[in-house]
């Protein structure tokens, strides 16, 4: 995407507000099908991330501020839907720093979906080790090397998806 | 599609987990003690190396084979009879109707 149609981007249409809604209602449907696929007995929080993949392809297109505010909303209703308050410290910790870190790098022009997403899932684990280090003391850092392999994984695959969906985009003019 | 950075990122990725791994490796120290608590107090200390039977009233801990576990539970959801036997630092076994906490230090 050019500087120029990035420009373009920065009004909030009702289109687009209504794209950022249906965005943010497929992450809930993510988030509820990764509610039933139980990773936790690998360890506590890993996840496929299958709603970070919707936030990467707004960083992907430029549109940033959608990115952020489809993220926001998320984070905060499926902390509501699918567990507990409690885990909305991790989880905003988490997806805040990835956002950054994927909004970052997304300026590269050496960077694919693929080293995005695994960037931004590296990110994601170490804000959410960090923030339960705070909460819960030194025991969690035992988990950082299985939850930072399983970031790489799930960061990979959900970058290599992005970028095939990325590509058909392309030949699509509306989005 | 797929570019040149990504290729490094890869790399970069690889490198640091295999490093924490490493880390994690180094930092876990065989010494452990072990620490029971029943309502808020310290019931037993010692070490996990050495095979150990704790009666409690309502609970029974045992240490063995350089892991601990809750053996027997008055309480209702056996959630402490049904954890897995603990062996490394920083984990723990917590009965709560009970208010009994194994813990590893």
């Amino acid at each position: 995407m050019s500087a120029k149609q990035g420009d373009n981007r920065n009004k909030i249409t009702p289109k687009r507000l209504s794209l950022w809604g249906m965005l943010c209602c497929l992450c809930l449907i993510f988030s509820f099908l990764e509610a039933q696929i139980p990773l936790d007995f690998i360890a506590p929080g890993i996840k496929l991330g299958l709603s970070n993949s919707v936030a990467l392809i707004l960083v992907m297109t430029g549109d940033i501020k959608g990115a952020f505010a489809v993220n926001i909303a998320r984070i905060f209703l499926s902390a509501l839907l699918f567990s507990s308050p409690f885990s909305l410290v991790f989880s905003l910790s988490g997806g805040m720093c990835s956002l950054v870190v994927s909004a970052v790098c997304s300026r590269s022009r050496h960077l694919s979906g693929v080293g995005i997403s695994m960037l931004s899932a590296f990110a994601h684990n170490i804000a959410q080790t960090a923030a339960a280090f705070l909460v819960l003391g030194i025991s969690v850092l035992y988990y950082l090397p299985l939850l930072l392999l399983s970031a790489a994984i799930s960061g990979g695959v959900i970058g290599i998806i992005c970028n095939i969906i990325f590509e058909k985009m392309k030949t699509t003019k509306e989005i | 599609m797929f570019k040149k950075g990504d290729k490094l990122v890869i790399i970069f990725c690889a490198f640091f987990i295999v490093l924490s791994f490493v880390l994690l490796f180094f930092l876990k120290s065989p010494g452990k003690t072990i620490v029971v608590t029943k309502d808020n107090k310290q019931v037993y200390k010692g070490q996990l190396s050495s095979d150990k039977k704790i009666n409690l009233d309502k609970n029974t801990v045992v240490i063995k084979d350089g892991a601990v576990f809750m053996e027997y539970s008055s309480c209702k959801n056996q959630i402490c009879v049904k954890h897995k036997r603990i062996s490394e630092k920083g984990e723990s076994i917590i009965c709560l109707p009970n208010k009994v906490i194994i813990e590893i230090k």
